[in-house]
């Protein structure tokens, strides 16, 4: 009888010698045991196996159950490892999104910051309101893009300059060319002209020379007399003159004759 | 050069006052305008265009000016009395040259004359005349010389 030894089946030596024990004959011929004496093997180990099997089963159930139980804790595992890589990837895409968002801001509030600097120094340069055409300021222009004569200082001084001077159209007022001369005021009458300064002189005791011309402006025009005149008092202030011409619209009678078209006056003091 | 001006009624009629470049005309006028004085701050082109006649303007509170005929007229008489003064200088020349040479016909030409001019500021057309232009084209230049009012 062939013993059939399945795979990893163990004999114990018990099981052996209990075998050899009852069945202890030699073949004389060969001084081995019969084949026919030997125990059947296969049937101990069957046996052996058989007996095991359940424990053998039940290890491999309990291996397996672990196995089952490892594997469901480490999908368990996994799973909770996805959501926290999930929750990981959003709070990384969140965080992201605020980092850029902060960027931004920075951005814009460097922006802000540049503007109100350069605001700050427009300010800075620019003159306060306080301080135009006041003393110690700056002057201010007029309507006409140049400094009223009230900002500037009185013209000329006492070693030469005129403090006033005008050449204007004693027909109608017009003056031609000044300095410091507020207005000219053709008055009531014949040639009667009042002449009035911006910065008035430091005196009424001023020092005026006159000139006039009449006649044909183009050809044939002749020295006009200007002189202050006796019948009007007064005269002159440290503010004014009157002046008074012959021939201003008028020949003998002071109403008729040839304009004077040219009057012309200096002021020293 | 200003195109404003301040009109007002000065104690012996209108006054015109031009301010300089750079002065406003409010300034101007608070400098020479009395302060109970009417005005009016016009432009110099709202006047009369007469200004040959400046002295026959009176005040208006409206506008400014306007041209009184009536003084004018009278203007316009002692223009012609001022022009006439040296034509009846030249004529008591030539009357005494008449004498001299006992021309007779001469002399009462020479007399026609100055009775012409001595007429002259009677003349009915100064007294008819209704404008400033009816006053101006009145010149005998054949007895006063040229017209002063020509261009």
């Amino acid at each position: 009888m062939t013993t059939a030894f399945q795979p990893n089946t163990v004999l114990r030596a018990a099981q052996l010698n209990a075998a050899f024990a009852t069945k202890a004959n030699l073949d004389p011929a060969t001084g081995k045991v019969r084949a026919a004496e030997l125990p059947d093997l296969g049937a101990i180990a069957d046996e052996a196996l058989d007996a095991r099997m359940p424990a053998i089963n039940a290890s491999i159930a309990a291996v397996q159950s672990d196995a089952d139980a490892a594997a469901q804790a480490a999908a368990t595992a996994q799973g909770a490892a996805d959501a926290a890589q999930a929750d990981a990837d959003a709070a990384a895409a969140a965080a992201a999104a605020a980092l850029a968002a902060a960027q931004a801001a920075q951005g814009d509030a460097d922006e802000a910051r540049a503007d109100a600097d350069a605001a700050v120094a427009l300010a800075g340069a620019a003159i306060p309101l306080s301080e135009k055409g006041a003393a110690g300021g700056v002057a201010s222009l007029g309507s006409d893009g140049k400094v009223p004569a009230a900002q500037l200082p009185p013209l000329g001084s006492s070693s030469g300059s005129a403090r006033a001077w005008a050449n204007f159209d004693g027909r109608n007022g017009t003056i031609r060319a000044s300095e410091n001369i507020a207005s000219v005021t053709l008055l009531a009458g014949t040639g009667n002209y009042r002449v009035s300064f911006v910065n008035p002189m430091p005196h009424a005791n001023f020092a005026a020379v006159f000139g006039g011309r009449f006649g044909d402006e183009a050809s044939d025009s002749t020295v006009a007399i200007v002189a202050e005149p006796r019948s009007v008092q007064p005269t002159r202030s440290a503010s004014h003159i009157d002046l008074k011409t012959n021939w201003q619209d008028g020949w003998a009678g002071g109403t008729s004759g040839s304009p004077i078209h040219t009057v012309m006056l200096a002021v020293f003091a | 050069m200003s195109d404003t001006l301040i009109a007002w009624q000065g104690p012996d009629g209108l006054a015109l006052t031009v301010p300089a470049d750079g002065v406003l005309p409010e300034d101007a006028a608070a400098a020479v305008v009395p302060k109970d004085a009417p005005r009016i701050i016009l432009p110099r082109s709202a006047l009369p265009n007469a200004w040959d006649f400046l002295s026959a303007w009176d005040f208006d509170e409206k506008t400014g000016a306007r041209v009184n005929i009536a003084r004018a007229r009278d203007v316009h008489r002692d223009r012609i009395r001022a022009a006439r003064a040296p034509a009846l200088r030249a004529a008591d020349v030539d009357f005494i040259r008449a004498i001299e040479s006992s021309d007779d016909e001469a002399r009462a030409a020479v007399a026609a004359r100055r009775q012409a001019l001595r007429d002259l500021p009677a003349s009915p057309e100064i007294e008819a005349a209704g404008t400033l232009a009816d006053l101006r084209a009145f010149w005998p230049s054949e007895l006063l010389g040229p017209s002063p009012y020509a261009a």
